[in-house]
């Protein structure tokens, strides 16, 4: 049996949603384990606010089965009780300010913390007696974030956190929420978000799903320690990448890029050693492209 | 405290959900009742202006109004409420519960307080028919009503004694609301379909027939015949009436207890969009 501090966050085998003859998912399989900042990332319609839904009670699946912290979710106090999701849509349910908000929420998380979620509306400069209708759209989205941030769910889900959001208010989110997640060990956070490269250096490790299903799972690390870019001279970069999984390849001003999968991790200690070229890791945002490039090439292929 | 410690009410987060309910309820119940207020002071006020036949027939609950209100609460509730705890991700049961209760409670604190309205109003009529009697008068129609000062007590406590029933009918028809309101959201068109089509097919089916045959029968008909098929419709009619005097509160009742559980199971149903 697992015990309390290895039981997954989240769990969902097989997991399948239809509407009408579309499928939304289809047969998505992964887990989150708990205490990491997760990212759930996906393109605009690969499924990830569908999954969302179906985690969060919203909706039923069609197929498989969904879990948090062990135990399904469909309208269970054990398993919802845990959870708080900010969707992507503010709704504040006709309550007129964030004083208001915050103390109905206060009644929905056990674990609230109101001068948290008091500083936090400090540190977005968001006023507390004004009507929420009178909020602009990234107002609402930060006034959202602090609720889901004060509220110490154990899971705390956050489905595209940065719409509306300016550049300084996105900073001051992922600072927040690593802050969070330093104070507060064994909670963990899910972003959803097609917003890759920015949400990168918050992540411990990220689902990547396309069309429904899951393309890829792991740390930053695991994930593009078999993906590289390699750039020099033509010839140089030719002869180190012989044999290798060419992905792209792009001349600028006179120097070769190629992205190139590996066989193993040893072939990037390999040209790395040789010196003639530059290597680097790719991006989780670049491996996300080429990966959903390529299950294309396959679909179209088919 | 640990999660699994919490009783089960805290973890299914029953008390955020009441109040949630217990702000936005309030906020709407209390906007209708100072309405009402003000409506019942611009009346007696109208005495002032120069009207002279100001008068108060009756300090009991205002049912009608409370139960359109229940209508537009139970609708809401079901609707845009219920949308705004599941996006937070809370149990299904806890909202249904919360919606049921916050209802209940918000609607009987609701016909207090227009029986209160009342009961203020007919006092005020009263103490104005003191001192402008030409303008001002309590009044009432019934035959077991008495006159003079005794009046106002007697309605006073007209009105309370009406209050059980009221409270009772007013919970029934608020379970009906919500369920409709339930149905509603869960599939907007089926619902109009059987609330409007049901009604309106068992009518066409037995109603016009009996009519256009009446009609048709008294193209022909002698004197005779024609009175013998009106007292065959007072008959028909004095039946109907027997059957909602005797039964009705039966079957309201009846109904009112069985939307409860069917509300559940529709509203755990639908899919939040």
């Amino acid at each position: 049996m697992e015990s309390i501090n290895t039981t997954p966050a989240m769990r969902v085998e097989n997991l399948a949603r239809r509407f009408g003859k579309k499928a939304a998912l289809d047969g998505l399989s992964f887990t989150v384990a708990p205490g990491q900042i997760v990212g759930l990332l996906g393109r605009n319609g690969a499924g990830k606010s569908t999954l969302l839904r179906i985690v969060s009670g919203q909706l039923r699946q069609t197929a498989g089965t969904a879990e948090l912290f062990g135990r399904p979710v469909y309208d269970s106090a054990a398993a919802l009780g845990r959870l708080c999701l900010i969707g992507d849509t503010p709704d504040f349910g006709s309550l007129k300010n964030a004083r208001e908000l915050f103390s109905v929420c206060a009644g929905l998380f056990p674990h609230w913390d109101g001068e948290y979620a008091l500083r936090l509306a400090g540190r977005f400069g968001l006023p507390l007696t004004q009507k929420l209708k009178g909020f602009s759209r990234g107002m609402q989205t930060a006034l959202l974030l602090s609720v889901g941030l004060a509220s110490g769910a154990e899971l705390t889900v956050f489905d595209e956190p940065s719409l509306g959001l300016d550049a300084v208010m996105r900073e001051r989110f992922y600072d927040e929420l690593v802050l969070a997640h330093q104070a507060e060990a064994g909670r963990t956070f899910l972003l959803s978000t097609h917003l890759i490269d920015e949400v990168a250096r918050t992540l411990d490790s990220a689902v990547m799903i396309d069309a429904g299903r899951l393309l890829c799972e792991g740390t930053a690390e695991e994930l593009t320690r078999l993906y590289l870019s390699v750039s020099g001279a033509p010839e140089s970069v030719r002869e180190e990448t012989q044999g290798l999984t060419v992905l792209k390849e792009e001349e600028i001003a006179g120097s070769l890029v190629r992205y190139l999968r590996l066989n193993t991790p040893e072939d990037a200690w390999r040209i790395l050693e040789g010196g003639r070229v530059q290597a680097a890791h790719m991006s989780l945002q670049k491996l996300f492209v080429f990966l959903t490039e390529e299950k294309e090439a396959v679909r179209d292929a088919v | 405290m640990r999660f699994e410690d919490m009783s089960w009410a805290k973890r299914s987060r029953l008390p955020g959900a009441m109040r949630y309910h217990v702000v936005w309820l309030g906020r709407l119940t209390g906007w209708v009742l100072l309405g009402l207020l003000l409506g019942n002071v611009l009346v007696l006020g109208l005495g002032f202006a120069g009207a002279d036949n100001v008068s108060v027939s009756d300090a009991s609950a205002s049912l009608g109004t409370a139960i359109a209100l229940a209508l537009y609460c139970a609708l809401i509730a079901a609707g845009s409420r219920t949308r705004f705890l599941l996006r937070f991700g809370t149990p299904r049961l806890s909202v249904w519960l919360s919606n049921v209760l916050a209802l209940m409670a918000g609607m009987a604190l609701f016909l207090l307080g227009t029986l209160a309205l009342n009961a203020l109003s007919a006092t005020g009529v009263w103490a104005l028919s003191k001192a402008m009697p030409d303008r001002y008068a309590l009044i009432s129609y019934h035959k077991a009503a008495p006159a003079g000062d005794a009046l106002l007590g007697w309605l006073l406590a007209r009105g309370l004694s009406a209050l059980p029933k009221q409270l009772l009918w007013l919970c029934e028809w608020t379970a009906i609301f919500y369920l409709l309101g339930c149905c509603l959201r869960r599939n907007k068109v089926v619902t109009l379909m059987v609330v409007i089509g049901v009604p309106l097919a068992l009518g066409m089916l037995l109603l016009v027939p009996a009519v256009n045959e009446t009609i048709a029968a008294l193209e022909d008909a002698s004197e005779g015949q024609i009175m013998m098929m009106g007292l065959k419709w007072v008959q028909w009619l004095s039946k109907a009436a027997r059957f909602i005097a005797n039964q009705w509160q039966w079957v309201q009742l009846g109904a009112a207890v069985a939307s409860l559980p069917l509300s559940y199971v529709c509203m755990r149903g639908t899919p939040q969009p």
